[in-house]
């Protein structure tokens, strides 16, 4: 999604040439006004990183923005800090440790719920610096001196000249763009770009979600600080509106109207923002008007923004996958030698829902290297039973042990770096991700160093070998460039089972994994558990009893939440019991 | 703070509670069953504000504007459901908030062209402009006790069609599944139309009501479009229940922020947010999805 078109590139490359030229030729207000477009560009991007790649839509940007134009103006006024050397990095770390306290709070929410909460923290920050008379109130602050960058006696840069300032912002502009490029391509990048599409699983795939979203949203926060330095160091003042809603609201509109997630689209958008004020301003003082139109328009016509329309003209879907060469040697990922020693075991584990008993006292023992089907009537609690080993819901009674070790209130990601993975009953897959990546991004839970940020994740060999190594397994190496939304049942469900095995678990829950398939595509899926048995233990919850009987070595039948029979399968097979409480009513349906 | 004093704030926090209610039920109707993130709902609150300016002006009398402009509201709303935003039931949220924006900026320009940028009174009948005295110093309008009135009248009866009528079932299942409505057969193009126009009445009778105490000013629009907001998270999205509670909550945090903590003011009703989404991050009464 990152690959920049050539005709894309080329257009930017020349956009950046032509602003270059802008101060020889341009008079005094044009190189004042694309000063005032490349800082919008600057924070628009910062936004992009969170509403377009993180899945975060802030309302309250803003208030890093105005946050660092009175880190500014204070340490100008008060400390008299002149030097750009100590006044910038100072900002950016004021921006950093206010986004960091805002944003520990503001992820716990999701949805419209965020929106609104950073829109509540960001006016608190509003009216703090509203109602205090010693920052200028409502009027703000002056910052009368400019900061600049001196060695020694010699001065070097000073942002009092006008020129010097426009391609500082211009430096500032260009090392943004390529920073977030940068970050995006890194094994960081992926993750959020994977939260963005679907949170649940990356979460299930072992990643502590909330650390990456906060670790996005205090990147954004500095970068937001940088735009916001250089908007204030421009006029010289800061007053409480830059940090209010009407500024937040307006780089979300540049950021959309741009076009979210493409990075280059709200840059551009920042740019086509101003100029359009700009050039309405001037032919009407009913000016809005003609902006209410074109927003409106811009929504109706280009859904995807300026860089969606840009990138349909290069041919190019707005989320098209990295290209990637498939290997066709298939090694078994990890080999799991078979043994009677217990993997998992369970003891009076219990799930109740208000009144319901959904899971009795459950107290069972699963044998490391094979495999154990669980089965029961609709409502029995399979899937609350999965739910609970797989830690996605926390049990009321009982407790879990994996390999010994107790980890009955370990979370999701937790038991997945354990090496306990799972798939899910309804597909759960990155629809807008080739398979490729998708197995990526599950592979790369594995890695420690998927926190590192500047390494482009295209070259983490070892990473792109396990996922194509779980496609190929799963019999989805000619497909690893096809987006995941492009599959058909069948091998949705397989790409599943790769994700599952691209983060080298030792456990895999499976929840139906035939459910929904028609018989072809059900005898290849339980051809490849078949042979994933020879190096995992799988515990599946099942329908299919011809699937189970081919391919479990114990079976365990839950009704009503109990385990009513659980042993070899042709023991429990010929249980009279189980015979009379399932299996008869399943024959005589059937 | 005496007793009369305490008073007079407990009124003025509970009739700006039931301002905001006003303003707040449409939006979380129009959220919760349209599933629209409705950005131009507080120009509704603006233009029903200037209807009562302009009409008051023309006719003289304060209650005939309000009766002239409510259906006018309501027939605005259901143009602008028809026209603009029906065209956003199957996209995302974001294009939502971009194409109400446009509609912000396209009212707020109107509001410039027809009536100017200066701040309007609206004059009271002298039935209403009178004061009751409470203490010998301290006295309360009784316009403020009438909107008060109004608004518990506008309540009961909302509860009553939302408790009674057929169209208020069918309200109450799209405020807390709305796919399964539209799946059920009821004619969800009607639904929608209704909910919108009414949703922009309420509004903009809370704009009327409140011309008279706050005046008539540019940009009133969106100062109630972020404090409803902020009474509809905190009540939890589709519920009107917690509109109403959201409501009071901010009505009287805001009066008594200002009285007690005034250097802080500000500050009240939002960190009261942040705290009670905190607390319960689907707010007080939010259903399962949002």
């Amino acid at each position: 999604m990152l690959r920049l078109p050539r005709p894309i590139l080329v257009l930017l490359l020349v956009a950046v040439a032509a602003i270059a030229v802008v101060p020889l030729v341009g008079e005094r207000f044009h190189v004042q006004l694309v000063t005032q477009m490349m800082v919008l560009a600057i924070f628009a991007m910062s936004l992009d990183l969170l509403v377009g790649f993180t899945g975060l839509v802030s309302f309250g940007h803003a208030a890093f923005y105005g946050l660092a134009g009175y880190a500014l103006a204070i340490l100008t006024r008060d400390a008299g800090l002149t030097s750009m050397a100590v006044t910038l990095p100072l900002t950016l770390v004021a921006c950093g440790l206010a986004a960091l306290a805002i944003g520990a709070l503001a992820i716990r929410t999701a949805g419209i719920y965020f929106i609104m909460v950073t829109l509540a923290f960001a006016q608190m920050v509003y009216f703090f610096f509203n109602d205090a008379r010693d920052y200028g109130g409502s009027d703000g602050l002056a910052i009368y001196t400019k900061p600049q960058l001196a060695f020694g006696e010699t001065m070097l840069l000073s942002l009092q000249n006008r020129t010097t300032f426009f391609y500082v912002t211009l430096a500032a502009l260009v090392a943004t763009f390529c920073f977030l490029r940068a970050l995006l391509r890194s094994p960081f990048g992926h993750v959020i770009t994977a939260i963005c599409v679907n949170e649940a699983r990356t979460r299930a795939l072992g990643f502590p979600v909330a650390r990456y979203k906060l670790a996005s949203f205090v990147i954004a926060g500095v970068l937001a600080g940088l735009a916001g330095y250089l908007g204030a160091a421009q006029f010289g003042i800061v007053n409480p509106a830059h940090l209010g809603w009407r500024e937040s609201g307006r780089a979300l509109m540049v950021v959309i109207l741009g076009g979210t997630g493409t990075l280059f689209g709200p840059a551009l958008g920042a740019f086509v923002f101003l100029l359009l004020e700009d050039v309405l301003s001037g032919l009407t003082e009913h000016w809005l008007l003609l902006m209410g139109g074109f927003v409106i328009a811009v929504v109706l016509l280009l859904p995807n923004g300026i860089a969606g329309a840009l990138l349909r003209v290069a041919r190019v879907p707005p989320s098209a996958g990295e290209g990637a060469r498939s290997r066709p040697d298939a090694p078994a990922l990890r080999v799991v030698a078979s043994n009677d020693a217990p993997i998992l075991e369970t003891e009076g584990l219990g799930k109740r829902f208000a009144g319901l008993v959904a899971v009795n006292y459950v107290s069972l023992s699963f044998a490391s290297g094979k495999v154990h089907a669980v089965i029961g009537p609709n409502g029995a609690g399979k899937t609350t039973f999965i739910n609970l080993l797989s830690g996605e819901l926390p049990p009321t009674t009982g407790s879990i042990r994996f390999k010994g070790k107790d980890i009955t209130g370990f979370s999701p990601d937790a038991r997945s770096r354990l090496g306990i993975g799972r798939s899910f009953q309804i597909t759960n897959l990155y629809p807008s991700l080739s398979c490729l990546q998708n197995c990526w991004v599950a592979a790369q839970s594995r890695q420690s160093s998927s926190m590192r940020f500047f390494r482009a994740a295209a070259r983490l060999d070892d990473v792109r070998a396990r996922a194509e190594c779980a496609l190929t397994r799963c019999g989805l190496a000619e497909r690893s460039d096809d987006l995941a939304s492009t599959l058909s049942h069948g091998e949705r469900r397989r790409l599943e089972i790769a994700m599952v095995l691209a983060t080298e678990p030792e456990l895999l829950l499976l929840d139906e994994p035939l459910a929904g398939l028609g018989a072809q595509e059900s005898r290849e899926v339980v051809e490849l558990l078949a042979g994933l048995a020879r190096d995992h233990t799988l515990i599946l919850i099942e329908h299919d009893m011809d699937a189970v009987f081919a391919i479990a070595d114990t079976l365990t039948v839950l009704v009503n939440g109990e385990v009513i029979a659980t042993g070899p399968v042709q023991q429990v097979r010929s249980d009279p019991a189980v015979q009379q409480a399932y299996l008869g009513h399943e024959e005589a349906a059937a | 703070m005496d007793p009369a004093a305490f008073a007079i704030q407990l009124l003025n926090g509970v009739q700006y509670g039931f301002l905001l209610f006003l303003v707040a039920a449409g939006l979380t109707l129009i959220f919760g069953i349209l599933g629209v993130i409705n950005l131009a709902h507080g120009s509704f609150y603006m233009i029903g504000a200037y209807f009562a300016y302009w009409l008051t002006a023309r006719t003289g009398s304060f209650p005939l504007a309000l009766v002239l402009a409510l259906p006018v509201a309501a027939l605005l709303g259901w143009a602008v459901e028809r026209f603009a935003i029906s065209f956003l039931y199957a996209r995302d949220h974001l294009h939502q908030v971009l194409l109400t924006y446009g509609l912000i900026l396209i009212f707020n320009e109107l509001q410039r062209i027809v009536w100017g940028n200066d701040v309007h009174g609206v004059p009271l009948p002298d039935a209403l402009a009178g004061t009751l005295a409470l203490t010998e110093l301290q006295s309360y309008p009784v316009y403020r006790l009438v909107v008060s009135g109004l608004c518990v009248a506008v309540a009961l009866g909302m509860y009553a069609v939302i408790h009674t009528t057929r169209l208020g079932m069918t309200i109450r299942a799209g405020a807390s599944n709305r796919e399964m409505v539209q799946l059920l057969g009821i004619d969800v193009k009607r639904l929608f139309a209704i909910v919108f126009s009414a949703g922009a009445a309420l509004t903009a009778l809370a704009g009327m009501l409140s011309a008279p105490i706050n005046s008539v000013y540019p940009g009133m629009g969106e100062s109630i479009l972020i404090i409803s907001f902020v009474v509809v998270v905190i009540g939890g999205i589709g519920s009107i229940k917690g509109a109403f509670l959201g409501a009071m909550l901010i009505g009287l945090a805001d009066t008594f922020g200002k009285v007690l903590l005034p250097d802080q003011a500000g500050m009240v009703v939002y960190g009261l947010m942040a705290a009670v989404l905190l607390w319960r991050p689907r707010g007080l009464f939010g259903a399962g999805s949002a």
